[in-house]
């Protein structure tokens, strides 16, 4: 098997024009029977399993076997939680499932750290996104939201092909609901259009303008930055706004593709992205950026944590409760990029710009009452407010985004 | 649903198919174009160092003889005594065809010679060694990107015969590229395996349609340095040729344009890249160190290509402006053992044509700015390279020594007058 | 009929306490665009909700599309209540 494994050609997902060819041939089938509105299960089973396992082989078989055994172990954690769940709901059960589901992550995380870089072997690509899913599966199991769930269904939910290696994160009961019912003929012809215009939208903006960024701003800047050293130079800000840009072009680029994917097959993932750079402050960059992402650690952490201090009442005041749940938020989200200085200190300023953001907004809507109540106007709003808005929100995103992007440690260290 | 299908995929299907018509009706050999050849040798831009079809037309034009003229940033110094501005004033029997810019090192030019092999055979080359190369860091190869393209890479899996150095490019290869779409037969031939039919089929088509490709863009590929920067020096040089006349002319030229700092260097260079952090760079690169590198086993892939081509290469090592070096703290000591390195592996192997111009770093106005030849050292260069492409030379005789491309070689440190037996 | 009276009466008056925003001219628009909830606000509100009526609000229902206009949320106590 391993050598077999070892002789495929490996295609990564979405990496050339090659891999679309066979992706459309492979999804022609699939097409036809939805515009007949039938599933072929069997057939798309085996379409996802074979590029699947042309992501995993070649030099990376490794990953393959690596996949196989996070699945076996998650299943056996939802199977095993939900059949306790039936029975009792108490909380160190449920912590310990969360715990052990997220236990995989951690490992790969942590490993680099104290082996010079170098990756674990239970780590594969998509391994952070196939996490997310299950532990929001546990949690909604919890809450006794889901309950019933089979082995196949939840399977092919973890492991459909076209968000498993990069996301966007989709929910269970959402991703079921689309599965089961395939769409009718105008919603899936609507599927097809918008697909075919994510697809060519994906390829502009992931091998036209990310390309070009990087090849002639991204590595221009970056040698510039280094070669005149120190610890802050000009060129550093080139490569601040052009890592950020192409940041933005090439996971938008990616996102896209696996949307459209995902339609051609009759899933209507939700979006990623949704102009990030016009949003007039911080909270509505994160309602616009990396969406699934952001969207996940709102309604799994940040509103649960502050849902648990509310109800125990821990803080007496509310912008304690929300900074303190903003810190916790951003920083999970820090960590979970991985153990480094800059991804952790990425999290931090977004969670003190969340925090500024927060009660700024507070203040303005404090302020408008009180003029409201004296018969004044409100505060103003107009076209130059918002463009002064979204320029500064553009900027700190840009300079959270180079921090982000570990060159500082690459131009302090090297 | 039949229109709106077709509403909906005809327009995709249709530009697809109006793309691959366009592209496959391109002709990857056209004819003789001194026009379009010209502007490419002198273009320097990556696009034409990638563009298998635009070195290939120039290199094979009968009624032309352009010569490859290997090297990195040195040619972008176009000023008034720049090999090819001398070729064209002087209306030599060749022209310098350029192929590299900064970055492109010994591996990038290895990939671009697979394209042009045919090219090479039993032809004259100049290639321009620069020491800067040889850095610890070579092994990563950062620039390589800029100028490798997938057509370099199934030229070489194309023409590879599973020898010492192809095993050794090829792994190469994949160290730094791991997640290239070759890298799974590059790595199959790093492990000396051969290559199945299927590859070799895929290699065939894939380089069919990549060529096919590269001659429908090419026209597009090159830049106007023939007209702003070539011509008009060539125009302005005194006729006839001579060489005193030259060097005065160079002298009086530099003499103003290097007058804003004290290391002879060009004014716009000086004002750009180094007035705003000068005082930083006072001994930065008193620990820089060329002695110890991958890029020697990198030279030697080069050079194996050279021998197998039977190309009879005229090899050049340029100084470093003394002055800055002085002032940077450059070991001029561990310079000389570089050099002396690179010319035992060249000379061993029977590599004889060797201009060595690297002790000439504080003759006046040799040097553009720090590490580039300019003025009289571009004629300097002249000189060495006129007569070497100008007059009768013996057929080379190469004996290659694999033992280039091991590691311990690369890590040599040779002592105060080696003689480097160890490696004979 | 009074008491369902009561619940909106007592709804608009969670929400004007704690976000100062009064919502009774805009029962049928969606809070969030609105910029009256987000989601720090909406989990307050559940608190506040599950406090004053005795009701207890699955986190999982507390999505963006289930509880974003304050009919919605009305309605939601009102079902809570008889469930």
């Amino acid at each position: 098997m391993t050598q077999w494994l070892e002789n495929l050609p490996n295609w990564q997902p979405y990496g050339d024009p090659t891999y679309f060819g066979y992706l459309l041939l492979g999804l022609i089938p699939i097409v036809i029977g939805l515009l007949y509105g039938r599933r072929f299960q069997v057939y798309e089973a085996l379409f996802s399993f074979t590029f699947i396992l042309l992501m995993f082989s070649g030099s990376k078989w490794v990953q393959f076997y690596a996949l196989i055994g996070y699945i076996v172990w998650q299943l056996m954690l939802i199977f095993g939680y939900q059949h306790y769940r039936k029975k009792a709901d108490q909380g160190w059960v449920f912590y310990s499932a969360i715990f052990l589901s997220i236990l995989p992550l951690i490992l790969v995380k942590i490993h680099p750290v104290f082996n010079h870089g170098k990756m674990s072997i239970i780590g594969f690509l998509g391994i952070s996104y196939l996490t997310f899913k299950v532990v929001a599966m546990l949690m909604e199991m919890r809450d006794d939201v889901l309950k019933d769930l089979r082995v196949w269904p939840v399977t092919r939910f973890l492991l459909f092909m076209p968000t498993l290696s990069s996301g966007p994160i989709d929910r269970y009961r959402r991703f079921e609901a689309d599965y089961t019912t395939a769409p009718e003929r105008s919603v899936y012809l609507d599927y097809l259009q918008s697909a075919t215009w994510n697809i060519m939208l994906g390829f502009f903006y992931k091998f036209i303008v990310a390309y070009y960024i990087n090849l002639y701003l991204l590595i221009p800047f970056k040698h510039a930055a280094l070669s005149q050293g120190g610890l802050f130079n000009l060129p550093t800000i080139g490569v601040m706004y052009a890592y950020g840009f192409y940041l933005f072009f090439d996971f938008a680029g990616y996102s896209l593709f696996a949307i459209a994917i995902s339609k051609f097959m009759g899933i209507n993932t939700p979006i990623n992205f949704n102009k990030p750079f016009l949003a007039k402050n911080l909270k509505e960059f994160w309602n616009r950026w990396h969406m699934t992402l952001s969207f996940w650690f709102r309604d799994y952490v940040f509103m649960r944590f502050v849902l648990m201090m509310t109800r125990h009442k821990v803080f007496k005041n509310r912008n304690v409760t929300a900074g303190v749940a903003y810190m916790v938020n951003m920083l999970l989200m820090g960590f979970w990029h991985g153990l480094t200085w800059f991804y952790i200190l990425y999290g931090f300023l977004h969670a003190l710009g969340l925090i500024v953001n927060d009660w700024w907004l507070r203040q303005k809507k404090q302020k408008n009452r009180a003029r409201k109540k004296a018969g004044l106007e409100p505060l103003p709003s107009n076209w130059f407010t918002n463009a002064v808005a979204i320029f500064i929100t553009f900027n700190f995103t840009m300079f959270t985004f180079l921090v982000f992007s570990g060159f500082l440690n690459q131009l302090w260290h090297h | 649903m039949r229109k709106r299908l077709w509403l909906i995929f005809g327009p995709v299907i249709c530009a697809v198919a109006l793309i691959l018509i366009t592209i496959l009706l391109a002709n990857p050999n056209p004819k003789s174009n001194y026009d379009v050849e010209k502007k490419a040798a002198v273009a320097t831009t990556p696009q034409v160092f990638k563009s298998g079809v635009l070195k290939r037309q120039a290199l094979s034009d009968s009624d032309h003889r352009f010569v490859p003229f290997f090297g990195s940033s040195e040619w972008k110094r176009m000023d008034s005594m720049h090999p090819s501005v001398l070729a064209e004033g002087y209306q030599r029997s060749y022209r310098p065809f350029l192929i590299g810019q900064a970055g492109a090192t010994s591996l990038a030019q290895y990939f671009g010679m697979q394209q042009i092999t045919d090219q090479l055979q039993d032809k004259q080359a100049v290639f321009v060694i620069s020491p800067q190369w040889f850095v610890k860091d070579a092994q990563k190869q950062k620039a390589l990107p800029m100028f490798y393209s997938k057509a370099q890479g199934l030229d070489f899996l194309q023409n590879q015969t599973g020898t010492d150095a192809d095993r050794y490019v090829a792994r190469r290869f994949v160290q730094v590229n791991p997640k290239d779409s070759l890298t799974g037969m590059m790595t199959k031939v790093a492990d000396g395996k051969t290559l199945s039919k299927t590859d070799n089929a895929k290699i065939k088509s894939y380089l069919h349609v990549s060529n096919k490709e590269d001659a429908f863009f090419s026209t597009w590929k090159t830049a106007d340095t023939y007209d702003k920067k070539i011509a008009p020096k060539a125009e302005k040089l005194p006729q006839p040729y001579n060489q005193k006349v030259l060097s005065q002319l160079a002298t009086k030229t530099a003499q103003k344009d290097t007058s804003n700092n004290p290391y002879h260097i060009k004014n716009s260079f000086y004002t750009k890249r180094i007035k705003s952090h000068e005082a930083k760079l006072a001994g930065s690169q008193k620990n820089f160190n060329y002695v110890q590198s991958r890029e020697y086993n990198d030279f030697q892939a080069v050079l194996n290509q050279f021998a197998e081509s039977n190309t009879d290469v005229m090899f050049v090592i340029p100084p470093v402006n003394k002055k800055w070096a002085e002032y940077t703290g450059l070991n001029e000591q561990m310079y000389q053992k570089s050099v002396e390195k690179m010319k035992f592996q060249l000379s061993s192997q029977g590599f004889n044509q060797v201009a060595d111009l690297s002790k000439n770093g504080n003759k006046p106005y040799y040097m553009e700015d720090t590490v580039h030849l300019g003025w009289n050292g571009w004629l300097n260069f002249d000189q060495h390279v006129n007569r070497f492409l100008t007059t009768k030379q013996k057929a080379p005789n190469y004996k290659i020594n694999n033992q280039f491309l091991d590691n311990q070689w690369a890590m040599y440190e040779p002592k105060a007058k080696d003689d480097f037996s160890k490696f004979k | 009929m009074t008491e369902d009276m009561n619940v909106q009466a007592e709804v608009i008056a969670i929400i004007d306490d704690l976000f100062m925003e009064d919502v009774s001219d805009m029962m049928d628009e969606d809070l969030f665009d609105a910029g009256v909830l987000d989601s720090m606000a909406v989990v307050e509100l559940v608190v506040a909700l599950e406090n004053k009526f005795a009701i207890k609000v699955p986190v999982s229902e507390m999505g963006r599309d289930d509880w974003n206009t304050a009919d919605k949320i009305v309605e939601g106590v009102k079902e809570l209540r008889n469930a």
